[in-house]
């Protein structure tokens, strides 16, 4: 099977979500992160994350680069746990589940750590789609689509090609420590925070003899950035719209437009109007 | 060179913005969200605020030594290390105005006053203190827990958590690697053509 490599990791080649254009990748990221920022309601934002699983599984992203993720979603719901339920504030309507020494626990906050925790597993989902079905050519080529001066969808390519240009570096600095018996890794947290100083000056130093070889290369083509003349972009002449990304792109403006409609006009959107939670509350309330 | 030479720019000195300074804001973009991640996996706190972010040491030295295009390097690299991170695009986004003036403000100050970046005096490590390691995160972390507290992220109480989470997460390795980066690299970049001397040029 040969795959593509990716922003996050690599990608089959067969996979759908290469027929569709780059600006649809990159508009797909814009519009889809509003949802979850106009949703309250878990049941939809819920929904939303099993739409999401769904694109994955059509798109033939595997699943376990979710794997990745795992530590740092169960560190944001081990967060918003205890925000909200120790320091989520006390109101006299608010149903009291138990006491812990000077904390109140209630319903109500319980209730807003949940429709929180879900919001953002939703939006950390739509981000790891992104970055699994995207590569730097597609923003470039998104860019370049919506007739971006040339010197941004320039330095934006090449910002994305340097993170991975900086982590090999990090790497090589590690190993030359390891090298020389630092290991870093068996360091207690305070020691470990202050080699990274040892890190951080040759990453710059490294990035500015870097930023004067790809000023030179560029400039010995004659190439000038900032020139307002049209040139000829090869990369994204290889790229057109087609029927389905217009299709595509108009059905999610559409569900965005309900969704702002029922914002404004409506409370079907509220954590109040969720089933789940109510579910849940007779749960608890019962136990 | 004496601090006055640094920013001074003579009548005959023609600077103006070049392929040099889009190439560093694009690699400290690359640079910026290594360290960023690098602190935001170690001690993350929830949306990407972390107990400490190296990153905010790139953003203060970075509009020091590169004017706006620093400044603006350091407000979006932030986008690629939350996203690593497990921050949504839209809290990303929300942050935005916070990564701005943190490397906005000490850039200011240095170029008003005409701080020496190679931090020679001790006037220059007190304003360097005040502008970049304690003002404008006091200002960064007040717009970020507003923004988190008006998407309903985050409630009124826990405000001064992640408010102190952010000002102290972000202070300490501004004060640390800051002045470990201003004093070893300083010298090199103030006679380097990436240096900036007004805002992008």
């Amino acid at each position: 099977m040969k795959l593509k490599r990716t922003l996050l990791g690599y990608l089959p080649e067969e996979s759908p979500i290469h027929s569709f254009h780059p600006l649809t990748k990159l508009f797909f990221l814009i519009l889809i992160s509003v949802f979850p920022l106009l949703i309250d309601n878990a049941d939809y934002n819920l929904i939303g994350v099993v739409c999401l699983l769904a694109f994955y599984f059509y798109s033939k992203i595997p699943l376990t680069i979710l794997r990745f993720y795992t530590t740092i979603m169960l560190n944001i719901l081990w967060i918003i746990v205890i925000a909200y339920t120790f320091f989520g504030g006390y109101e006299q309507t608010y149903t009291i589940i138990t006491k812990v020494g000077p904390f109140i626990i209630s319903w109500e906050n319980i209730a807003w750590a949940i429709s929180v925790y879900i919001k953002m597993f939703f939006g950390i989902l739509i981000i790891i789609f992104f970055l699994s079905t995207s590569r730097e050519k597609d923003v470039i080529v998104a860019f370049r689509t919506l007739k971006m001066p040339y010197a941004f969808s320039y330095a934006a390519g090449l910002s994305l090609r340097s993170i991975g240009l900086a982590i090999i570096d990090f790497n090589i600095l590690r190993e030359a420590e390891r090298a020389r018996a630092l290991a870093i890794n068996e360091l207690p947290i305070l020691q470990r925070i202050k080699k990274f100083g040892l890190y951080i000056v040759p990453l710059l130093f490294i990035m500015l003899r870097r930023a004067d070889d790809f000023a030179n290369a560029i400039d010995s083509r004659g190439i000038n950035l900032f020139s307002q003349r049209k040139k000829t972009d090869y990369v994204a002449s290889k790229y057109s719209l087609k029927t389905r990304d217009y299709i595509f792109l108009s059905s999610l403006a559409a569900i965005l437009l309900v969704l702002l409609f029922a914002k404004l006009t409506s409370t079907i959107l509220s954590s109040s109007s969720s089933i789940i939670l109510q579910l849940i509350k007779s749960l608890v309330i019962s136990s | 060179m004496s601090e006055e030479k640094v920013w001074y720019v003579s009548a005959e000195e023609k600077r103006q913005p070049g392929t040099i300074h889009v190439v560093v804001f694009a690699l400290l973009i690359g640079v910026g969200a290594v360290a960023g991640a690098f602190g935001s996996l170690a001690i993350p706190l929830g949306f990407g605020v972390t107990g400490f972010w190296p990153g905010v040491a790139v953003q203060a030295v970075g509009g020091i030594w590169f004017g706006m295009w620093g400044v603006l390097a350091g407000a979006l690299f932030p986008f690629i290390s939350n996203s690593l991170a497990g921050a949504p695009l839209y809290v990303s986004l929300a942050y935005f105005p916070s990564n701005f003036i943190q490397g906005f403000l000490p850039a200011l100050v240095f170029r008003l006053l005409k701080v020496d970046p190679r931090l020679k005096k001790t006037t220059d490590y007190i304003h360097f203190i005040w502008s970049a390691v304690i003002l404008n995160n006091i200002l960064g972390a007040s717009w970020a827990v507003t923004a988190l507290q008006q998407f309903g992220l985050i409630t009124v109480t826990s405000v001064p958590l992640f408010f102190s989470g952010w000002t102290i997460g972000n202070g300490v390795p501004a004060l640390i690697f800051g002045i470990i980066l201003l004093k070893s690299l300083s010298g090199y970049i103030v006679r380097h053509r990436s240096f900036v001397k007004k805002w992008i040029a």
